[in-house]
């Protein structure tokens, strides 16, 4: 009888529309803190790809370590069924700043917007509950 | 038996039905809002140019005033490739991964020629675009949905292992670097144990910083989770080469710091409810 329950439970979740927990996307992130040179003597024992591309940063500890949120992509729906779109900064400096590209649908977008969609989860009711950020892309500050 | 089944089979499917039906309401009010908010952004605002239909934009494209470049551009979807035209449309509009593709010299006929063509196309675009070549490269089936997030790694490496003549860094200082080497960067892992003197260190080279976000109500958070050190004991105690099983710190950071960081929010996770992978 249990094992009955169960398997229904079980079915019926599947199908039923899930709600998602919200997570606050920051426009402005640093990322200081987790950064380490990490410049000891046992260091030349890690010759390798890695260090060719410290190479061509090599200049970085001069950078500002802060990064501002550029693009977005969005997830909308369960594990196997939904929709991709995102939302991207456009590099003009006129209106909202961002699009959000759907498919072949481009429209503009308020950067709160953005972040209320990247957050997800039940906002408002602007937002469906099944859609959040799935990949953000973070592009560093010029010093 | 079937007498006492019966009574709880109907409440239990009037419970999921409400459940539904108030998901069902809800999505519906949304759909009404989205539609009522794409009509007022119809908009030609501040001299910038919208191109597509004036109540269903079907088509369309982003340009900068005074300039004939677009930045942002749609993509015709092949049947289940919004995945791959998220991550695409990402990628265009970042100005140092596609400059650093339409710079760079590939191989004919390879995924990062396909790719350069495209950001081309899109660069000049009046309309949509259509990604099928690039998909066709890639060897994708335009039928079957993916994540993106393997998209984008695959297609990054792909792009990168089509550079013509990769290798050649040092002794072609101006050209020939790969793509990515702006998106790409280096994470270190160290492992020290506690009782014995033993130090593992580890670099590793991602094109994203994947994050798992359980339990997280913000990205610093998960930040935070991810580079905290993490001890080793019990059953996940670390395997050193002499010593056996020992306690150890595991301590994650960063090694270098890319021009841009791709962040993975880890939203697929097992759940203990249905045995199932789920969303969170």
């Amino acid at each position: 009888m249990l094992r009955y329950i169960a398997e229904l439970h079980c079915l019926m979740m599947r199908f039923a529309p899930q709600i998602v927990t919200p997570l606050e996307v920051p426009v402005s992130l640093d990322l200081s803190k987790f950064y380490h040179t990490g410049k000891d003597p046992n260091e030349k024992e890690f010759i390798d790809e890695a260090a060719s591309i410290q190479n061509l940063q090599s200049s970085e500890k001069d950078d500002d370590l802060t990064y501002t949120l550029s693009a977005v992509v969005v997830h909308q729906g369960a594990l196997d069924y939904g929709h991709y779109y995102s939302l991207c900064r456009s590099s003009a400096s006129y209106g909202t700043g961002w699009v959000r590209l759907n498919d072949h649908i481009v429209s503009e977008v308020t950067e709160s917007s953005v972040l209320l969609e990247a957050k997800g989860g039940v906002v408002d009711n602007t937002v469906s509950a099944s859609s959040n950020a799935y990949i953000l892309f973070y592009v560093r500050n010029a010093k | 038996m079937w007498i006492v089944q019966a009574p709880l089979l109907i409440l239990a499917c009037y419970l999921y039905a409400k459940r539904w039906n108030s998901h069902l309401s809800q999505n519906e009010t949304n759909v009404a809002i989205q539609t009522s908010l794409s009509l007022d952004t119809g908009f030609n605002s501040t001299g910038s140019t919208w191109i597509g239909g004036s109540d269903e934009p079907t088509v369309g494209y982003w340009k900068s005033r005074g300039s004939s470049v677009s930045t942002a551009v749609g993509l015709v979807n092949l049947g289940n490739t919004c995945y791959m035209n998220s991550i695409l449309q990402c990628l265009f509009s970042l100005k140092a991964y596609r400059d650093e593709v339409i710079s760079t010299p590939f191989k004919a006929n390879s995924v990062g020629e396909e790719l350069k063509a495209l950001f081309l196309e899109m660069q000049a675009s009046n309309a949509s675009v259509s990604c099928s070549r690039l998909a066709h490269s890639l060897g994708i089936n335009p039928r079957i949905q993916e994540d993106a997030e393997e998209f984008l790694l695959q297609l990054v490496n792909r792009v990168d292992d089509s550079v013509s003549e990769v290798g050649t860094e040092k002794s072609q200082p101006n050209g020939c670097r790969a793509p990515s080497h702006n998106i790409k960067f280096t994470s270190h892992q160290e492992i020290r144990c506690l009782y014995v003197e033993h130090l593992s260190k580890k670099r590793q080279n991602n094109v994203d910083l994947s994050l798992d976000m359980r339990g997280c109500t913000s990205l610093q958070e998960a930040l935070m989770n991810h580079f905290r050190p993490e001890l080793l004991s019990g059953d996940s105690r670390y395997r050193t080469k002499d010593q056996g099983l020992q306690d150890a710190h595991k301590s994650t950071s960063l090694a270098s710091l890319p021009h841009v960081l791709c962040v993975h929010l880890k939203r697929f996770a097992f759940d203990p409810d249905t045995f199932e992978m789920r969303k969170v």
